[in-house]
């Protein structure tokens, strides 16, 4: 069991043992408010009321009371066992919501579950109200507010009973209520249904832990399983749409979800348009596949073919520009039918319709396997491999002024290779060249996001730095700390990071079997975090 | 605003999950605001009876300490100081109510207690649950139990903890530490028994 499963349990306990008293306090409060009240003599309510130890029970019934008292809803609802909660029913759409539903299908408790889940509850009250009429009232609302339209049009409706035919039976019926009330606001919907029926602790942590629902949790999943590069944390904030988008265009298993409609790819520029982007920067280049994608943003990910490379395109989904790009020796390629390979993308030069923002961070590598007559002849002993200078003076060729941040020489594939990374203008290219042809086998460029381009500026020595490096207590410092702690554990590499600004020491520790992650500010050497963790579970 | 307070009552079963307390909300329940004041209450309460509880180590009291606190945070409210550290001042409120009543009631023996408790949603787990608890109760020392309460239910890091104890961050540390071991050992053996 791991640390946080216990505290969990324990947490669960308490919370579950504590009771609920608003009532009676908001009682207290009330009388102490009236001006006749006078007096601070009603401070114990236990006494008042003769001290009558309550069970659990009607503790709970006292709860759901007092909170109908203050949400100021209708008199009507009462807690019985008859409507002890039965189903689960979560609505996504970017707005989340779960309803907890009793056997005759009332509605027992409505819980938003993001920020834009309780714009969309606001006051109504949904206790006590039919399921359709909870439904309809939440999907109404999330029209209004702008959260569903032609634009965005998927519903994620999740449906958790341990009974499955039961829960499939729900899902069934919400899907046709959704679908019909949106057809009658005039959106072409998409609705997504799924079931759980079993408990699965991992996805109502993931879930919690995101703000999101269980439902949309296990719809992230999906995708994650067939494409683990993309972060459970950034497709949280995504909306229904695009997951769906996503889990189409990645082809997530979703067979035993219920499907109808299509999502909207409305608010983007579409896969035929990303394509006769992508075709129009490498003109005469084969387009292999354009796939719908999320990195930093939704986009576009082409893939052409030309002369024996293969280019990667990355397309804003929005605006169409093409926000980055590589290329690389296709190795599965039928070896170029031109001997001398000369991948051009030039942006400017295409006849098709241009991106409407210009590609600035394409390169136009012209890798020229002419030998470099400039340069002296390689040395025999090194058999005909060209200089790192020439090397270098290939890749300046490209971007002339950029700054090398790093450069090696090293064997690949029984090939020798000059790879290395060089920054121009905020943009960050990383290539390899052949050593012996002096050809460019990798060429690929980034525009640097503001955390790269501050920790670059910084490596260069420019960039405001507050507290001077000089007043940190230094790694070692740091290590110290952490053994004063923990005498005689064995302390992992320690990072220098920026947390909100402040600069800190962050690193692992072990100890008798204990794995213990610390987080210690670097001007104060002051402890912030510690975790810990028996390190085989 | 409300339903979203209940949102996080869920959510406070896991540590840290919840959204942290504004210090507005504190403002507004001294200008006699009853949300404000039912608010506060419904996104705090679980997590003041829990530290009660592993003070005082009884329902009871415990009960009786949370209520206090809410009819104490309301009176006081006026003076308090927006810091950003509602919960802390809330949680400091409740220690002196708690530290108070264990004086006053020193003499009285405690009668034995039944940790094992109703739950609505799955008594199963419940009952392991309360396995938790009563280990807690049983076995840590005080000083233990109400750090390994105080990080769990409260969501609060070491160092908060430390503050709010008045303990060196290092005495905080390492009692967090053995307690989650004693109760680990504990649960192990019961398990496997």
């Amino acid at each position: 069991m791991t640390d946080r499963e216990l505290e969990a349990r324990l947490a669960r306990a308490m919370a579950d043992a504590a009771p609920d008293r608003l009532d009676d306090l908001l009682r207290v409060r009330e009388g102490r408010r009236a001006p006749e009240g006078g007096g601070d003599n009603v401070t114990d309510i236990g006494e008042a009321q003769g001290r009558k130890r309550r069970s659990w029970r009607t503790l709970a019934a006292a709860t759901a009371a007092a909170l109908v008292l203050v949400l100021g809803g209708g008199g009507i609802f009462g807690w019985r066992y008859a409507n002890a909660p039965d189903s689960l029913v979560a609505i996504d759409v970017n707005p989340s919501v779960q309803l907890t539903v009793s056997r005759n299908e009332k509605v027992l408790e409505a819980e938003a579950l993001n920020a834009d889940g309780a714009e969309i509850i606001d006051d109504m009250d949904l206790r006590g109200s039919g399921l359709n009429v909870a439904v309809n009232a939440l999907i109404g609302s999330m029209v209004q507010h702008g959260y569903i339209d032609e634009l965005r049009n998927s519903v994620l409706i999740t449906v958790e009973n341990s009974d499955e035919g039961k829960a499939r039976a729900l899902q069934d019926s919400l899907m046709a209520d959704v679908e019909g009330l949106l057809a009658g606001n005039a959106v072409d919907a998409a609705v997504v249904g799924q079931t759980i029926t079993t408990k699965d602790q991992e996805l109502e942590t993931l879930a919690a832990e995101n703000n999101i629902s269980e439902g949309k949790a296990a719809l992230i999943q999906r995708i994650m399983a067939v494409d683990p590069t993309l972060k459970f944390e950034t497709l949280a904030g995504l909306s229904i749409t695009d997951l769906n988008l996503l889990a189409e265009s990645k082809r997530a298993d979703v067979t035993d979800m219920a499907v109808t409609g299509k999502a909207s790819d409305k608010a983007y520029i579409g896969l035929e348009r990303a394509g006769e982007i992508a075709r129009a920067q490498l003109p005469g280049a084969t387009l292999k596949k354009v796939e719908f994608d999320y990195d930093d943003g939704m986009v576009y990910e082409a893939e052409l073919l030309l002369d024996g490379y293969e280019y990667e395109l990355e397309i804003d989904a929005v605006t169409g520009a093409v926000l980055k790009w590589d290329w690389e020796l296709d190795d599965d390629a039928p070896p170029p039918v031109s001997p001398s390979p000369s991948p051009k993308p030039v942006p400017g030069e295409t006849a098709g319709p241009a991106p409407s923002t210009p590609p600035s961070v394409a390169p136009q590598p012209l890798p020229s396997p002419s030998t470099p007559t400039e340069t002296p002849m390689p040395s025999p002993s090194e058999r005909q491999y060209i200089t790192e200078e020439a090397a270098r003076a290939l890749v300046l060729a490209e971007i002339p002024g950029a700054e090398f941040t790093e450069f090696k020489f090293e064997r690949n594939d029984g090939r020798r290779i000059y790879k290395g990374e060089a920054v121009l203008e905020r943009t960050e290219y990383e290539f390899k060249i052949d050593a012996a042809t002096g050809e460019f086998i990798k060429w690929e460029s980034e525009r640097m996001d503001e955390d790269d381009w501050r920790e670059h500026q910084e490596k260069q020595g420019g960039g405001p730095k507050d507290p001077s490096p000089s007043e940190y207590v230094g790694k070692k410092g740091a290590e110290d700390i952490v053994l004063a702690q923990l005498p005689g554990a064995q302390v992992g590499k320690i990072k220098l990071d920026k947390d909100d600004g402040r600069a800190v020491y962050e690193g692992k520790a072990w100890l008798n079997g204990w794995e213990y992650e610390f987080e210690i500010d670097a001007v104060s050497g002051e402890i912030l975090d510690w975790d810990s963790e028996p390190m085989d579970d | 605003m409300l339903l979203f307070g209940l949102a996080a009552i869920e959510q406070q079963v896991f540590p840290g999950a919840a959204p942290a307390l504004e210090d507005s909300l504190i403002l507004d329940v001294a200008k006699g605001d009853t949300r404000a004041f039912s608010e506060l209450y419904i996104r705090t309460h679980k997590s003041i009876y829990g530290f009660a509880l592993s003070i005082v180590k009884n329902q009871q009291d415990a009960e009786d300490v949370m209520q206090d606190t809410y009819l104490k945070v309301d009176r006081a409210a006026g003076s308090y100081q927006p810091r950003g550290k509602p919960m802390a001042w809330l949680l400091t409120i409740a220690r002196n109510l708690a530290l108070e009543r264990l004086r006053s009631r020193r003499d009285v023996p405690l009668e034995q207690e039944d940790w094992h408790l109703w739950s609505a949603e799955d008594p199963t787990q419940a009952q392991e649950d309360a396995l938790v608890l009563e280990a807690a109760m049983e076995l840590l020392g005080d000083e233990e139990r109400q750090v390994v309460t105080l990080h769990a239910l409260s969501g609060l890091k070491h160092r908060e903890i430390a503050a709010l104890l008045g303990l060196p961050l290092a005495t905080v540390l390492s009692k967090y530490r053995r307690a989650l071991m004693k109760l680990k050992h504990y649960l192990e053996e019961v398990e496997q028994a």
